[in-house]
């Protein structure tokens, strides 16, 4: 093989994206699929779109059951300019330095930048979120406010499980299914739910204890605990958040896409290193759309000071 | 005098109603045929002038049945001549077919070897490589170098789709037991490594891969990899 170390730079690319992920807990609950491959050229990507069927009704006493025209599923997918590209450049000049450095078992080089790009990745999404529009947005701290138990609407251990139910009240309003969504708060919800007693640890589904962030399912609402400091408002004094934008999203609430990931090679001019060289990158092209904005919410929390 | 080394002859069975026809040429054949009438008419007329003075003596049927007997005699020696020519383009036809005929089983032979997983059978059956290797068998390039354009040729117009060319071709029972078997020289898609060529170009597809794709390629591909490098 003429050029292996080229070729090991490919597959690192696919190694840190794996790995990644694994470290998300927002980016990994979307849905990451997309069709055929991406163009180069016009940045261009299909990604599946998710269709209702229709249903049609008759009535079998009159007997007008009858053939209903045939319904083709005609755009399966949908065509999506992608946007966004992250990189991380590279220190060494030969490739054999930095195939070694990164494709240790236990390289701290590929730890760091696996880890720097989960945060990145996970604080841009829920930066996005919080900056939905406000007909996707759910107040909790107006709904739930009390003008003699709870004039500033906070969440409280009593209020909790009010709390959850208007969420999936606003689902099942849409005519959607509560299984389908995941609330993804900060740490503070779950001390709420510790004082409420109703954090059980019962009705684990066998899958979801092995995810990130997963916390418990309360209310038959299935919890997750991001790790996003932008999306959240901290006590001064002690530290606790005071306020949170919670996400309440199905999978395909947002499609999240990495259509392209590959180390490259570009020039370096003789003005920055002698004779001038090769530098490489590891590059992700990225992007996450809304397709379904019924199927993503911010959710405004309050939280008690202390 | 070159040494004709013996195939296998159940090897060289295939494809060898892709080699071209030997036939007798009927052109030659007519033209030998044309020439002997020539120099029947020849020796016929010859005689005439060296029995001038005979003739008035031999009586008008002698001559006739004398011609007669010895145009017969010529006729019989032309038949006999033309025979032994045709035996003779039967034998070397023969032989040239026979030679064909090993040469193709020596190079099913050297690809047997270079291509140990990939059923000749199937190759031998697949219409769309027979109408591929039409003309060039024995040509300038051999069985393998045909093989190999072939599965380039429909890689490059089929994408993803013609990727799993070879795997058409492969050995029923080694393609679906997954036995492992290292090996030094080339290895197809069904062995434990990629083959150089299939090397380069999943690594080019990589980058525009999704999860699940790229995790099923990823093990086998780091594998090929370490193979190469040690190899080096």
């Amino acid at each position: 093989m003429a050029n292996t170390l080229q070729a090991q730079l490919v597959g690192l690319s696919q190694r840190i994206y794996k790995e990644w992920i694994a470290k998300t807990v927002l980016v990994q609950s979307c849905d990451r699929s997309f069709e055929g491959e991406f163009n180069l050229e016009r940045n261009e990507i299909d990604i599946p779109v998710y269709h209702d069927l229709s249903v049609h009704k008759t009535t079998l006493k009159e007997r007008e059951l009858k053939p209903a025209p045939l319904e083709f599923m005609k755009s399966s997918t949908i065509r999506v300019t992608v946007d966004k590209a992250r990189y991380s450049h590279w220190g060494h000049l030969k490739i054999s330095t930095i195939v070694e450095r990164l494709s240790q078992e236990d390289s701290e080089t590929r730890k760091k930048l696996v880890n720097r790009w989960a945060r990145e990745a996970e604080d841009e999404l829920a930066l996005w979120v919080a900056g939905l529009p406000r007909r996707q947005e759910i107040d909790l701290s107006a709904l739930l406010v009390d003008q003699t138990k709870n004039p500033n609407g906070l969440l409280t251990p009593d209020n909790i499980v009010l709390a959850l139910d208007i969420l999936k009240a606003k689902i099942i309003e849409k005519n959607m299914e509560v299984a389908d969504f995941r609330l993804f708060t900060s740490e503070r919800f779950r001390s709420v739910a510790r004082d409420a007693k109703i954090l059980t640890g019962a009705n684990l589904d066998a899958n979801e204890p092995f995810r990130k962030g997963f916390v418990d399912i309360i209310n038959g609402i299935k919890i997750y605990e991001h790790e996003c400091a932008a999306i959240t408002k901290r006590s001064a004094s002690t530290g606790l958040v005071t306020e949170e934008t919670a996400i309440w999203k199905s999978t395909d609430g947002i499609q999240y896409v990495v259509p392209y990931k590959n180390t490259i090679t570009y020039d370096i001019p003789p003005t920055e290193v002698l004779m001038g060289a090769k530098g490489y990158q590891t590059v992700e092209y990225y992007d996450f759309f809304n397709l379904y904005p019924t199927r993503l919410y911010k959710v405004k929390i309050k939280y008690a000071a202390s | 005098m070159e040494k004709k080394e013996k195939v296998d002859s159940s090897i060289s069975e295939y494809f060898k109603d892709l080699l071209d026809d030997i036939e007798l040429d009927e052109e030659s054949e007519e033209e030998s045929e044309e020439e002997t009438e020539e120099e029947t008419e020849k020796e016929t007329s010859g005689e005439g002038d060296g029995e001038g003075d005979d003739l008035e003596e031999e009586s008008e049927e002698e001559k006739r049945r004398r011609e007669e007997e010895q145009r017969r005699k010529n006729k019989n020696a032309e038949e006999a001549r033309k025979r032994r020519e045709r035996e003779a383009k039967e034998k070397k036809a023969q032989e040239k077919s026979e030679e064909q005929r090993n040469e193709l089983g020596r190079q099913l032979v050297d690809f047997k070897k270079k291509y140990p997983d990939v059923d000749l059978a199937a190759l031998d059956n697949d219409k769309k490589f027979a109408r591929f290797i039409e003309g060039k068998l024995l040509g300038k390039k051999d069985f393998t170098q045909l093989y190999e354009e072939y599965v380039d040729f429909v890689k490059e117009i089929g994408g993803t789709a013609g990727i799993d060319i070879q795997k058409e071709h492969m050995l029923k029972e080694r393609s679906s037991s997954g036995s492992s078997r290292s090996s030094g020289g080339y290895v197809s898609g069904g062995s434990d490594v990629y083959s150089e060529q299939d090397l380069e170009r999943i690594a080019a597809r990589i980058p525009f891969m999704t999860e699940k794709e790229a995790m099923q390629v990823l093990p086998k591909f780091e594998k090929s990899i370490e193979f190469y490098k040690n190899k080096k």
